[in-house]
């Protein structure tokens, strides 16, 4: 039984990409902000790429992305480069860039810039070159203008045919039959098509442009952030994606309601997290923690990944020197908990006292609110692994740290008169 | 549902010297880029512990960056800057002049900026990077830029939580203006750092974690210490800012307040028409939300107003009318403070009888209460009466004692009227020289706590004194300059010195 169903997660979508026929799959992939995605994504790339005959191409769109500024344009010219970039790499594949008009078009702006060691396609859209845009407003928008100018053909279109053209040839040359799209780091965007509002944009994108974004024609996994699945927007993402939205939740480091009773296979897989972690920078979990110091922060962590690494370093600046020990680890709990007093909104704490005493550690769908909680993980949301519950049962609960403010707690108090 | 809650109350209270200790080592050991923030609220606090981390790493290169002006890209500042590589620790002070205590975050040009280049920073520094912010900036980071703050490998906190800043706020502040402005002058000195450090303390938090109401307090009380000191310029500068936050969150008790403090503190540097303005003012919602003691104060301000107007008649109707409402709420330090208002102007109508009456039940109450300012008021008044009535070694006696007071609590205005007393009582012994000195130092201190009055009075003196040398054309001088500000403030007073000016200044060279 997985804690959190995390290799679960990547066993499901292997199983369905080995049943799917003949139909493109596009799922959402979301969890928290540092809660282990991309490490999750990559290894399921791995998976796919030994188990089965897709070819995954994981795209880290923190590369080609100014998340401030987004349009689909972008996202589409990072999944050319991407994938003609690795298909040059690794089955040295040429192309004839006369069929590619719009491509050709685009490779014209770099003209004059050619990048030394740079993977050379015939057409000339080069990742380094892509990669550029991020970086540079107004190129960015000469490119958009002529995508968008182009009468002809739209950037859609050229994709799908180059995927065509690759799967093709995928299938003829090598043991691969068919793409999959890894498009991680995408819950990252901001701002999409100059929305102001963060969510807004999300929105925009997942669901207002959803033609385009199923319209690619091969397998696509997307990173959206919880935020969005959690609001009231939220509810229609599976209908749109494939009826797929994989979770990737806390690790569950203590059962359901239950704060003080460790959930011992959660436990043991945290542990493995930094064990690997700290084994990769040559020393190892009994010269870091004192047993009791690296119990607290396991504890207070709430199965939360990037939070756990932050304790770490932040409970090593409180002992002159290793281990860390328990008044340490306290030490830098305490001050997660100070900056979730200060940060968490007055009208917040309320609802927080509500998840606290809700009989099944729920919280209503669709309110905007937790999904910011969700956002600033004051909220953190995890996933059975017990027996008697259904796989797929979520469940939230208060992040440990909040748990310890006093606004919380007095918030508690008024909710249980 | 969770059994047993712990509660945060069993951490260890913050406490500066570990928060610094942690500080320092993170500076030790962070050998590549790593993200660290710093909250302290307080600019020269911040300093101070800048100045105690370099004090231990002599050789080390710290470099500190301070911005003055509203920064968009902290990176490319820094890179402007040329700070990279060969620094071991970079401090940056001053991002909240970019950062504004409203809510809107989102379109903040520099968290915007902080959010996209996170990745940046490592790449350029390879040093650790340490911004030091108040707190209400660290809760916009954390709230709008939720990425860069979770990227980071530790937070100091050099400020207490919001809850404890209330709580220390209302700790802090007295209400009592009896207690405190009876205190000796180095503890209201002292009392004065604590506030303004509490106040620097709670502009750094965020404003939805900031208590209006104990705001209110602290800027009130902060007035009334300034003003208690004579430093009226001072007080008005939080009373206002009382008025304005009171009327932005209605709270009618305190902008009641406020609009008295300020008629007070612009009487006492003699701007009677404003005074009389806000005493007005204050008087209608004292009057509409039935606070009485307020009205008292009020009334017993205008009193005092049209006393130093001339308008003696109006003066006693408002103190007779405020006598009278205090004695039913039983308040003595009101009662002592209209009692011996009221005598004063006895005194101007010549009503020594009456004037002695009040001014010695005054000092009663005043001693019975430990009010020493009344007390000092009251001792310089009798004074005044004993010089009125001729017996000069007794008014000095009395004037002494009340400078004494004066100058032990730190009341400046007190202080100068005092002088100025035992001025006058010397010049009517004869003893012009020792007469001169007090008039003079009355002056120096008058002029410092502008008080215009005190300004006139003591230049009139002065005058007279160097007239009674036979410095006659230094006489006219200095009439004539306290003339213009009688003429300024409406004070009756101008007609002695025009009589003075009319009387010896008329010749051509004079």
């Amino acid at each position: 039984m997985e804690a959190r169903g995390g290799s679960n997660l990547v066993k499901k979508i292997i199983k369905r990409l080995k049943s799917a026929r003949k139909e493109n799959l596009r799922y959402l992939f979301t969890g928290h902000l540092g809660c282990g995605k991309s490490s999750e994504l990559i290894h399921l790339a791995d998976k796919i790429e030994n188990d089965t005959t897709f070819l995954p191409i994981y795209i880290d769109f923190e590369e080609y992305l100014d998340i401030q500024d987004t349009t689909l344009e972008d996202i589409f010219l990072g999944m050319i480069s991407e994938i003609a970039s690795n298909c040059k790499e690794r089955f040295d594949f040429k192309f004839n860039d006369e069929s590619y008009t719009l491509f050709k078009k685009i490779a014209g702006f770099f003209g004059d810039i050619k990048v030394k060691g740079d993977v050379g396609l015939p057409f000339d859209i080069a990742k380094l070159n892509i990669e550029r845009l991020r970086q540079n407003p107004n190129l960015r928008q000469q490119v958009r203008e002529a995508i968008l100018k182009d009468e002809k053909k739209s950037l859609l279109s050229e994709l799908n045919q180059f995927i065509l053209e690759i799967e093709l040839r995928l299938k003829q040359e090598t043991e691969f039959t068919k793409l999959i799209i890894i498009a991680d780091s995408l819950e990252k965007i901001k701002r999409f098509e100059k929305e102001e509002s963060e969510l807004i944009s999300q929105k925009k994108l997942f669901i207002d442009r959803v033609e385009q974004m199923t319209g690619i024609a091969t397998n696509v996994i997307y990173t959206v952030p919880l935020s969005l699945y959690r609001s009231h927007y939220g509810t229609q993402l599976p209908n749109l994606y494939s009826r797929n939205v994989f979770v990737l939740p806390m690790v569950k480091i203590h059962r359901r309601g239950k704060f003080d009773e460790t959930f011992e296979i959660g436990r043991q897989e945290l542990i493995e997290i930094i064990k690997r972690r700290l084994n990769h920078s040559g020393t190892s979990i009994e010269k870091v923690f004192e047993p009791d110091a690296l119990e607290y922060l396991l504890k207070y962590s709430g199965g939360h990944i990037r939070g756990l690494v932050g304790f770490i370093q932040e409970s090593s600046i409180s002992v002159d020197e290793l281990p860390i020990d328990f008044r340490a680890a306290r030490e830098s709990v305490k001050e997660e908990v100070r900056s979730f007093a200060a940060s968490v909104r007055e009208s917040h704490w309320e609802k927080l006292a509500k998840l606290e005493l809700s009989a099944n550690q729920q919280i209503e769908n669709g309110d905007d609110d937790y999904s910011k909680m969700l956002e600033s993980l004051a909220i953190l949301e995890y996933m059975n692994g017990e027996e008697t519950e259904t796989d797929d049962d979520v469940w939230y609960a208060v992040n440990p740290a909040i748990r310890l403010t006093i606004k919380f707690q007095e918030a508690v108090e008024r909710l249980k008169v | 549902m969770q059994a047993e809650i712990e509660i945060s109350k069993d951490f260890e209270p913050y406490n500066d010297e570990e928060e610094l200790r942690r500080l320092i080592r993170a500076v030790r050991l962070s050998k590549k880029h790593y993200l660290y923030f710093v909250c302290c609220n307080q600019v020269p606090k911040q300093n101070e512990l800048i100045k105690e981390v370099k004090k231990n790493f002599k050789g080390k290169k710290i470099k500190v960056v301070k911005f003055k002006r509203p920064v968009k890209d902290l990176l490319g500042e820094l890179q402007k800057r040329k700070i990279g590589a060969e620094c071991e620790a970079v401090f940056v002070q001053g991002l909240e002049y970019s950062i504004s205590s409203d809510d809107k975050g989102g379109e903040n040009a520099l968290i915007y900026n902080l959010n996209i280049s996170r990745d940046s920073f490592k790449r350029y520094l390879n040093c650790p990077l340490f911004l030091w912010l108040p707190e209400y900036a660290l809760v916009k980071i954390t709230r709008h830029a939720p990425d860069f703050f979770s990227v980071r490998s530790g937070t100091f906190y050099f400020s207490n939580p919001p809850e404890k800043v209330t709580e220390q706020i209302i700790k802090n502040v007295s209400s009592r203006w009896l207690e405190y402005a009876s205190l000796p002058v180095d503890e209201k000195h002292r009392q004065i750092k604590i506030l303004e450090n509490l106040l620097a303390e709670y502009r750094g938090l965020h404003s939805e974690k900031q208590d209006k109401e104990a705001e209110m307090q602290l800027l009130t009380n902060l007035g009334n210490f300034y003003s208690s000191i004579s430093e009226f310029q001072k007080a008005i500068e939080y009373y206002e800012q009382v008025l304005i936050l009171s009327r932005k969150i209605k709270n009618k008790f305190n902008e009641g307040i406020s609009l008295s403090n300020l008629g007070n503190a612009y009487q006492y540097i003699g701007e009677y028409r404003k005074a009389i303005e806000y005493h007005e003012q204050s008087l209608i919602i004292e009057q509409e939300i039935n606070n009485i003691k307020g009205e008292c104060i009020s009334l017993a301000n205008l009193g005092y107003i049209y006393d130093h107007l001339g308008d003696y008649q109006k003066a006693t109707n408002f103190f007779e009318t405020g006598l009278t409402i205090t004695r039913k709420i039983g308040d003595q330090w009101m009662e002592g403070t209209i009692l011996g208002n009221l005598g004063s102007t006895y005194r101007t109508l010549g009503n020594y009888e009456k004037a002695i009456e009040y001014h010695k039940q005054h000092l009663n109450i005043s001693q019975n209460i430990g009010d020493r300012i009344g007390e000092s008021d009251s001792l310089g008044n009798i004074g005044n009466l004993y010089a009125e009535i001729g017996d000069y070694q007794k008014a000095l006696e009395y004037h002494m004692q009340s400078l004494i007071i004066s100058r032990e609590v730190g009341n400046q205005l007190g202080e100068t009227i005092g002088l100025g007393n035992l001025g006058a009582s010397y010049g009517k012994l004869g003893n012009y020289i020792k007469a001169k000195e007090y008039f003079e130092k009355a002056l120096v201190i008058s002029r410092k706590i502008g008080d215009r009055f005190g300004e006139a009075t003591d230049l009139t003196n002065l005058g007279n004194i160097y007239y009674s040398l036979g410095e006659k054309k230094k006489a006219c001088g200095l009439w004539k300059e306290a003339l213009a500000i009688f003429q300024e403030i409406e004070s009756p007073d101008a007609n002695v010195t025009r009589n003075s000016i009319k009387k010896y200044c008329q010749s051509a060279d004079l």
